[in-house]
């Protein structure tokens, strides 16, 4: 995962969050959770929708108020559900990018970016300054008189986060904001925010649900499910050490099988469906009893085509091709294996469909989980 | 972490009831006002002492209310006239559809029209419709004469036909077109591509997806059918057509009233009408006019040909019977010197204006209707958009019983209020000073108008992105600031918008306040509705053309300002 993965440097505890919680009726949207945000650091938010990961943003924002319990900013408490505070969103500098952008379509660009510095009192002189820096760090000088509603869909995103960096914020949340922008703009986007970040060396803390925006931007990801983190961590320990099969497939395609564990005497194997037998590290199977059901969970690209062989041998599968896509430097083969249907890309001419293939398993690969 | 949680602004224990404080005292406040009236009208109707005097149990009033052969018939006229929403709802889907799904030439003409029909005030249509269809002198009645035959404009027919063309079907067309206008038109081509006729498009996929939409509209127009007041009152009573309105307002002019009779009757139309109206609400809030959409709602209208002139030709005949003939026969009939009599020669005449414009009565009316428009368009606006304000955005307890009483008045028809408040007025010795005051008069309308004021601000508000708040919070603003810098600003047209219609509401109602107004608070509206009733049309035309100019000027206002009823 290169260099995302390495932790900025001399980075203390910015905003801590204990046993948050919140609620909208009968069913807790966020079931008491507790993290850390250094200083500097891009904390991803990412899981499906409805997971709570919105929430928590708003939370932090001063936009929901907590069912229970406390955040911690530069080791004040702005919210603490036992003590009964809360602090106002607006007292809690902090700064906000919508997945909308929240333009406001009666005010200019100018007008935008210095909305938040006249709220604050300060003086003409900081605020022309200031606006004018903010602007040209987002490439938007020149266009100060057009309405904000005027500009392309890129630039009121670069408007709403020059709004929301121009006072300087703790930290910056950012709620999907890329999301309302098509493909192409969208990675555009995502390399400018990253260089933006390590020039300022802001605090982000980002919401996603794709995968690829949160592993391309951050430090750390929280991967949230049900109201709870499945896991928190650099993206590479999540997507080589995953906590569940749940952050595994989240992270990549992911193939599950289910298995039998039997500890027999020439050593431990997995038996599948169809008798295949795999023999993963044993360290694997520490606390499972023999004969127990498991999941196994393997990527697609630790499967590897052995040609010329009909018959499977020990970490191997067979598969059968269902489709053949041509897609010009290489070919997508669609296959089935124990129930499983998944795509592997194959350099040369692949073999016909319907035809069965032998897959040889990475041993190495292999993840076993308890059902 | 521990033990470092000074810097945040300690919330003092009682903030966290504030919603639960703020909730009670608005809900108190606005019971105050609008459940009042009704459990007065309750009470009133078993009290057979007169106002003043101290109250005295009696079932005479309902006695009465039973026996009073012209009562029964009010009762049943009453329900016999609603059958216009039958054939409103009927002919204005048909013109809403032809609106948005044809191509035809002059549409957003023809629905400005609309607009603008709904604007002009009721009664001077009904004075420009006498002028052509009186059984006397009707210009219309002259030419049918020859063939020996003649219509009467003080009949059943009358009433409905001048119901129907000047409110009834412009109403119901301006609130079902954006309902078909969201609806989304692939779902109809695909009916269409599946094999279905216009016919059977109609039936099985048009009319089941619009049927909440038509449902909410039709009950709406049973509700404010029943409330209607002043045509009945200017054509029905001579031909002895009496609605329940009509009725009380005859009650209350006995010497003495008769109050508990009036009251009993009263009653009985409360109930109907507010379990309607519950109905109304309950279905309206479940089924609402949900966007029927597949994706982008994007329609592009058939195009038809040649009969499209005939459809569009179609529509402006209407428009002419609803909207530019009685337009024209009105300005026309004030500048007779005889209301009518187009045969004697020379029958026109500035005479009338000048007596009128001259008239200190036209003028103490004129002063009184912009004290009494402005006052109510100005309170108005202030009390319903904190109203709406608070029901949507705000943090506080009982927001759906809030919600219920705003909208209260909604189901009370203009003469139960004007009554039920001239009844408070004589008999709650604080409320008093307030008879025949200015005071009396706004308070009274600003209740009539206030559902559909809270409900435009909460339309607007719905538009504003919630976000656009949150996002000026955020970036450092407190509430007030928010408020006056980002929310204000994005709903003003809309408050202007309000303010223009609650002007011309309060200024063109009668109903309300004819049984509270006297001679020194007496607006132009009720003027009208004397010198109509005393006979002198052309007195009265002359303030109906200058009503109806305002009405105009309303719609051209709220039109520029993009606001839409209904959704």
């Amino acid at each position: 995962m290169g260099e995302s993965a390495i932790m900025p440097p001399a980075s203390g505890i910015i905003l801590c969050v204990n046993g948050l919680s919140k609620r909208y009726g009968d069913s807790w949207a966020v079931r008491g959770i507790d993290f850390e945000v250094y200083q500097g650091e891009i904390l991803v938010l990412l899981g499906p929708s409805g997971c709570g990961k919105s929430t928590t943003l708003r939370m932090l924002a001063g936009l929901e108020r907590p069912d229970g319990g406390a955040i911690y900013l530069k080791e004040k408490a702005i919210v603490h559900t036992g003590k009964k505070i809360f602090l106002a969103s607006e007292k809690r500098n902090m700064g906000m990018v919508f997945q909308s952008f929240a333009i406001w379509p009666h005010l200019t660009v100018q007008e935008h970016v210095t909305f938040p510095l006249e709220v604050r009192g300060i003086s003409k002189k900081d605020i022309s300054r200031k606006a004018k820096d903010a602007l040209t760090f987002v490439n938007l000088s020149g266009l100060e008189t057009r309405l904000a509603t005027q500009l392309s869909g890129g630039q009121q995103q670069r408007l709403a986060l020059a709004r929301a960096l121009v006072y300087e914020p703790d930290v910056l949340l950012l709620d999907e904001p890329l999301s309302n922008l098509d493909a192409k703009l969208r990675e555009q986007m995502r390399v400018e925010l990253k260089k933006l970040q390590e020039q300022l060396g802001t605090t982000l803390i980002f919401v996603t649900h794709d995968q690829v925006e949160a592993m391309t931007l951050a430090h750390r990801i929280a991967l949230m499910k049900d109201g709870r983190f499945e896991q928190i961590g650099t993206p590479a320990e999540l997507y080589d050490k995953p906590a569940s099969p749940f952050v595994q497939s989240f992270l990549g395609t992911t193939l599950a099988f289910a298995a039998e564990y039997t500890a027999a005497a020439d050593g431990p194997y997995l038996k599948l469906r169809n008798g295949y037998k795999l023999r993963p590290q044993a360290a694997l199977f520490d606390g499972i009893q023999s004969g127990s059901p498991v999941l196994v969970t393997v990527r697609p690209n630790d499967l590897q085509p052995i040609l010329d062989k009909s018959k499977p041998d020990d970490n191997e599968i067979e598969a059968v091709v269902q489709n053949i896509i041509y897609l010009g430097d290489c070919y997508e083969i669609a296959m089935a294996a124990c129930g499983c249907e998944f795509s592997l890309q194959y350099p040369s001419l692949p073999p016909s469909k319907n035809q069965k293939v032998i897959l040889r398993v990475n041993q190495k690969a292999i993840k076993v989980w308890r059902v | 972490m521990a033990g470092v949680i000074s810097a945040g602004r300690e919330k003092p224990p009682w903030e966290s009831r504030a919603p639960l404080i703020l909730g009670t005292l608005l809900i108190l406040g606005i019971a105050a006002v609008t459940v009042t009236p009704i459990i007065f009208i309750l009470i009133n109707s078993l009290n057979v002492a007169r106002p003043g005097e101290s109250w005295r149990f009696g079932l005479e009033g309902w006695q009465e209310v039973f026996q009073s052969p012209r009562t029964l018939s009010a009762i049943g006229y009453s329900f016999l006239l609603t059958v216009r929403t039958a054939i409103g709802i009927a002919v204005a889907f048909v013109f809403s559809w032809l609106l948005i799904r044809v191509r035809i030439p002059f549409a957003r003409f023809i629905e400005f029209s609309l607009w603008i029909a709904y604007f002009l005030p009721p009664l001077p249509m009904a004075l420009s419709w006498i002028l052509l269809l009186d059984p006397s002198y009707g210009l219309i009645n002259q030419f049918f004469q020859i063939a020996g035959f003649k219509l009467s404009i003080y009949s059943v027919y009358g009433i409905l036909w001048v119901h129907l063309t000047t409110s009834t079907i412009p109403l119901m067309t301006i609130l079902l077109t954006p309902a078909l206008r969201q609806m989304d038109g692939s779902l109809e081509e695909a009916a269409r591509m599946c094999g279905a006729g216009y016919l059977q498009t109609f039936k099985r996929i048009l009319i089941p997806l619009l049927t909440p939409a038509l449902l909410t509209i039709v009950l709406a127009s049973v509700v404010r059918n029943l409330e209607a007041f002043e045509i009945e009152q200017l054509l029905g009573r001579p031909a002895g057509i009496y609605v329940y309105a009509t009725r009380i307002y005859d009650l209350i002019q006995w010497e003495p009233p008769l109050f508990s009779q009036a009251m009993s009757l009263s009653t009985l139309f409360l109930a109907i009408l507010v379990l309607l109206a519950v109905f109304y609400q309950r279905y309206s809030s479940t089924h609402s006019f949900a966007t029927i959409s597949g994706r982008g709602v994007s329609f592009r209208p058939t195009d038809i040909g040649r009969s499209r002139y005939a459809i569009s030709g179609l529509l402006m005949v209407f428009l002419s019977l609803s909207v530019f003939l009685p337009m024209i026969f009105l300005i026309i009939g004030s500048s007779m010197k005889i209301f009518g009599y187009f045969n004697i020669s020379d029958p026109f005449s500035g005479r009338h204006w000048l007596l009128v414009l001259n008239d200190p009565q036209f003028l103490l009316g004129v002063r009184n209707s912009f004290v009494v428009g402005l006052g109510t368009a100005g309170f108005g606006i202030i009390l319903y958009s904190l109203l709406g304000y608070a029901l949507l955005r705000a943090h506080l307890t009982g927001k759906p019983l809030l919600n219920l009483l705003v909208w209260l008045p909604w189901a009370v028809p203009g003469i139960l209020l004007g009554l039920a408040f001239l009844w408070l007025f004589l008999s709650v010795p604080i409320l008093t000073p307030l008879y025949g005051t200015f005071g009396g008069l706004i308070l009274v309308l600003l209740l009539k108008e206030m559902p559909i004021g809270v409900h435009m601000v909460k339309a607007a508000f719905v538009q504003l992105a919630e976000e656009l708040e949150q996002v000026a919070r955020v970036c450092g603003a407190g509430w007030l600031a928010t408020y006056w810098r980002i929310t204000l600003p994005l709903i003003l047209p809309t408050l202007v918008s309000i303010f223009a219609i609650v002007f011309i509401s309060a200024i063109r109602d009668i109903s309300a306040i004819i049984l509270i107004g006297t001679s020194a608070t007496r607006p132009l509206s009720l003027l009208m509705m004397e010198y109509s009733l005393a006979n002198q049309m052309e007195a009265a035309s002359i303030i109906g053309v200058i009503l109806s100019l305002f009405g105009v000027g309303v719609a051209f206002i709220s039109r520029r300002l993009g606001i839409r009823l209904g959704t």
